[in-house]
């Protein structure tokens, strides 16, 4: 669906993208997540075209961006709903004034009967049938968003990006926007692209992710394993391992993905090597429909090696911590 | 008295109401094409800009009354004389579009920029973002502009009266000032505060309603 190689950008000495290259599939949930400023958003933009790149190559749906202008642009824009973080509606528009003006842009009367049946089969989707004659104003954050998901979705886009667009809302209604995107995903089949900062967001809704540090991307694959074995990166935006590890012995974080994340590997560590440790730190987190975790133990130097063997003999993925 | 200011409010209204009504149509076109070329505009174009920009700001420059001598000829071409009620629209006119240029262009610009690009997105033309985003949106703003130029317009109509125009500020000068008349100049300065009072209450009211 998406296929961006070696992409570079410069705004003016500055690098903001350096040799990006990523692939998304057709129907997926693809996430791209770094701090502000990673260049994360002008990633997006290049993908509708909104911004222009130096270098490289992006292709949608097999077109590549570079090579598209003028009334091929806006046929091609139609293809592609954006979502923002301020949501970006008219002010003077109301909600059903908002989602049809793509509508109008595409020379439909915003009354006419198929407008109507479209506008409010959206609404009623985005669960905003009783604020159709509200101004955006009168609505909160989340539904202001919804208009905006009504809005993004009434020409039939094949791609919906989302720029940082539960930026700037409460945890709760984030959570009801993403099961919203996620729902239109797989009701519609429609491939998302999601740029956020809020790690939140990727975990519940993202099949795989993209984590993007100064203008390179440094780390790529599924969250669950992006966030419960990190890089270095990675390990930096979300804060690093809390200050509060013992200094003495051997620290041993496991980790538990997939089909690991049920065993009871800690006790049996216990009982088959008759030896004693404490467990240190731990963390379980959601990640869409699966639970995975992890878990820091404090092992004594002389066990070292026999713990290392078993957890190798139990496949469990497992690191030392220095 | 009050007959012959009866007649100068009705020259003052008609000078002020066609002169508003030509200066905001005609004004308007620089200040689309100012908004459209600056540096966060839809097509970014320094030269037409700046030319644009520094007419502009040369128009604006003249006092009016200065202004209003200097384009006599150009007022004898357009209204056939150079003195009278009609005559005076003109250079009212020409002084207005400059003025109203940059205040449009103000409001034109004070629409989020979020939201032009979110037009864009869904593959809006140019011309539909002018009139259905950009135009749409700033119309509180260029409603308050509107209201500037026409308390403008009345200051500036009363100087026409040093050239035969007539109106208010003509019946001011020629009974208040020439024949020493203190009740013409006291009832011509409140028929014009009660006036401009009123169109600010108008604006406000309709910039309100609209946004």
């Amino acid at each position: 669906m998406i296929e961006i190689k070696n992409l570079c950008k410069k705004f003016g000495e500055t690098e903001i993208l350096k040799n990006v290259s990523l692939h998304i599939d057709d129907g997926e949930i693809y996430g791209i997540i770094g701090q502000s400023g990673a260049g994360k958003s002008t990633l997006l933009r290049c993908i509708d075209g909104l911004e222009t790149y130096d270098s490289g190559s992006l292709e949608v749906m097999g077109k590549e961006i570079s090579g598209i202008s003028g009334k091929g642009l806006r046929a091609f824009r139609k293809q592609i709903g954006v979502i923002f973080q301020n949501f970006n509606l008219l002010k003077r528009n109301n909600v059903y004034d908002n989602v049809a003006l793509p509508l109008q842009f595409w020379g439909a009367k915003k009354n006419s009967p198929e407008s109507k049946k479209k506008v409010m089969n959206l609404l009623k989707l985005v669960g905003l049938t009783d604020k159709v004659h509200s101004k955006p104003s009168e609505l909160s954050g989340g539904q202001e968003q919804r208009v905006a998901i009504a809005r993004a979705l009434v020409l039939d886009p094949k791609v919906l990006l989302c720029d940082e667009a539960t930026s700037a809302l409460d945890p709760q209604t984030t959570k009801d926007i993403l099961s919203l995107l996620l729902r239109i995903n797989s009701e519609m089949g429609i491939t998302i692209v999601i740029v956020t900062h809020q790690m939140e967001v990727v975990k519940q809704i993202c099949s795989r992710v993209a984590f993007i540090k100064d203008g390179r991307i440094v780390a790529e694959g599924k969250p669950e394993h992006l966030f419960v074995m990190p890089n270095d990166d990675i390990k930096q935006f979300l804060g690093g391992m809390p200050d509060v590890l013992p200094k003495t012995d051997v620290n041993i974080q496991l980790f538990f993905t997939d089909e690991h994340a049920a065993d009871p590997v800690i006790t049996r560590l216990a009982r088959n090597l008759g030896i004693d440790f404490s467990i240190v730190w731990g963390k379980i987190e959601n990640f869409r429909s699966d639970v995975m975790g992890s878990l820091v133990i404090n092992i004594k130097e002389k066990d070292k090696n026999r713990v290392a063997e078993y957890l190798n003999q139990q496949k469990v993925l497992w690191e030392v911590l220095k | 008295m009050m007959g012959t200011i009866l007649q100068a409010l009705g020259e003052t209204l008609y000078m002020v109401g066609i002169s508003t009504l030509l200066s905001v149509v005609i004004g308007f076109i620089p200040a689309v094409i100012l908004t459209i070329t600056a540096k966060d505009g839809l097509h970014p174009n320094k030269a037409v800009y700046g030319v644009l920009d520094f007419l502009v700001n040369v128009f604006r420059s003249f006092p009016f009354i200065i202004l209003m001598i200097i384009i006599i000829p150009f007022t004898r071409l357009v209204a056939g004389r150079a003195i009278g009620t009609t005559a005076a629209i003109v250079p009212l006119t020409v002084s207005a579009i400059p003025f109203v240029a940059r205040v449009m262009e103000s409001a034109l610009r004070s629409v989020d920029p979020g939201v032009i690009e979110a037009a864009k997105s869904f593959g809006a033309s140019d011309a539909q973002i002018i009139f259905r985003v950009y135009m749409k949106e700033s119309v509180p703003s260029v409603l308050a502009g509107i209201t500037l130029t026409v308390i403008n317009l009345v200051g500036y109509s009363a100087m026409g009266g040093a050239l035969g125009a007539g109106g208010l500020g003509d019946v001011a000068i020629r009974y208040g000032y020439q024949e020493y008349r203190i009740d013409y100049l006291i009832v011509t300065s409140l028929v014009l505060i009660v006036f401009v009072q009123l169109v600010q209450y108008i604006g406000n009211k309709l910039y309100d309603f609209s946004l």
